[in-house]
């Protein structure tokens, strides 16, 4: 058990992990920001679909829907570049836990209305920046997310990343750690 | 405990940098900037088919405000596919009298639409309700499409045409839209033509 656990501290150190799990959120996210930003009120349109925001005043859903991709854009910027990782994969990890259901909701409500044959038939224009997609295979496509989101957060590296150029030391204790070993 | 005082700190900014840059960005977007405060989903002003014969928006001129696309859609005169083909063949559609509307974006309009249609991007309005208005003055009949079934940018425009003093009696809601059109291989033209 204890060996297991300096194991995962190993790798974790090396910071590959963190590099892979920010190169493939960062950049999915960047992917799908830039998606929206190309036609903003087409995800102004996609938004209002799931009634989660209240149409009046429309000061509301217009500010979510002119923020949310710039906002996408700042988080996978953050993490492709390595400055405030950690507040990228929160920030990251709660916009999937708050998108992640209502998306849900709306393909159930697509399935309880149509003539699909089965749950994951349902397919639809999500807003998220993919074009018409299968429910799960973006739920899929969300849990990886997810879970990749969760290193950043919990990693102690930041091999990699530029804020190391701006910590006093330059390493993080579990890669000093790593190095003593 | 520090550690976790850092990491709100940190989100903190990341926050208020992504927010700014939204806000920022958003307002020196030109005409992709989103208008934080103006009503893209206006109600539709009462019209004929939802107005009681007393002359009052009743219950139904409320369903067309806040009720489903399908009520919605009930505010217009509805031309399908053959009526929408009719329009187009009369010589009145050459001579300016019938006047199709495309009521969709830039890209849309661009990849194919119906010849002679001008075009009116509901999000876009300041850009071409001008143009608009001068064509369908004096029209008797004002096709407006979009996409399709599932678009609502057609409605919108019409209820736009209605509060710019196009009679509702000249107003024709062509629901099937481009996909229907283009589905049955009926003529069309790219670009701004």
């Amino acid at each position: 058990m204890v060996k297991s656990r300096s194991l995962i501290a190993r790798v974790d150190a090396s910071g590959v992990p963190l590099l892979v799990a920010r190169l493939f959120v960062g950049g999915m996210f960047a992917w799908l920001a830039y998606n929206k930003l190309l036609d903003p009120f087409e995800f102004l349109k996609q938004l209002r679909e799931y009634q989660v925001f209240p149409e009046h005043p429309p000061l509301l859903i217009n500010s979510a829907a002119a923020i949310v991709p710039w906002f996408e854009m700042t988080c996978a910027v953050a993490l492709l570049v390595g400055l405030g990782v950690r507040a990228a994969g929160i920030l990251i990890t709660g916009m999937l836990l708050f998108f992640g259901p209502i998306l849900l909701i709306r393909a159930w409500d697509l399935f309880n209305g149509g003539t699909y044959a089965s749950f994951c038939d349902v397919r639809f224009d999500c807003g998220c920046g993919t074009g018409e997609v299968y429910i799960c295979s973006k739920m899929i496509e969300n849990t990886a997310l997810f879970l990749c989101a969760l290193i950043p957060i919990f990693s102690s590296s930041r091999r990699f990343c530029l804020s190391r150029l701006f910590t006093k030391r330059g390493s993080s204790p579990a890669e000093v750690s790593s190095m003593a070993t | 405990m520090k550690g976790i005082r850092g990491a709100i700190a940190e989100t903190i900014v990341v926050v208020v940098v992504g927010v700014t840059a939204g806000f920022g960005l958003n307002a020196v977007r030109g005409r992709d900037s989103i208008d934080l405060t103006r009503d893209y989903k206006p109600p539709i002003p009462a019209t004929p088919a939802t107005t009681n014969e007393a002359g009052t928006s009743g219950a139904p001129a409320a369903a067309v405000e806040a009720g489903h696309k399908d009520q919605r859609d009930q505010a217009f005169q509805v031309v399908t596919l053959e009526e929408a083909l009719t329009i187009y063949e009369d010589p009145n559609a050459a001579s300016g009298l019938y006047v199709f509307v495309d009521a969709r974006n830039d890209g849309a309009f661009e990849s194919g639409h119906i010849p002679g249609a001008v075009q009116c991007d509901f999000y876009r309005l300041d850009d071409y309700i001008a143009e608009v208005g001068s064509n369908v003055a004096g029209a008797e009949k004002v096709v407006v499409y979009c996409n399709g079934y599932d678009c609502e940018d057609s409605l919108l425009i019409c209820g736009e045409l209605l509060r710019n003093d196009v009679p509702w009696e000249a107003i024709h809601l062509f629901k099937g839209g481009w996909e229907e059109w283009h589905g049955r291989d009926l003529p069309y033209v790219t670009g701004r033509e």
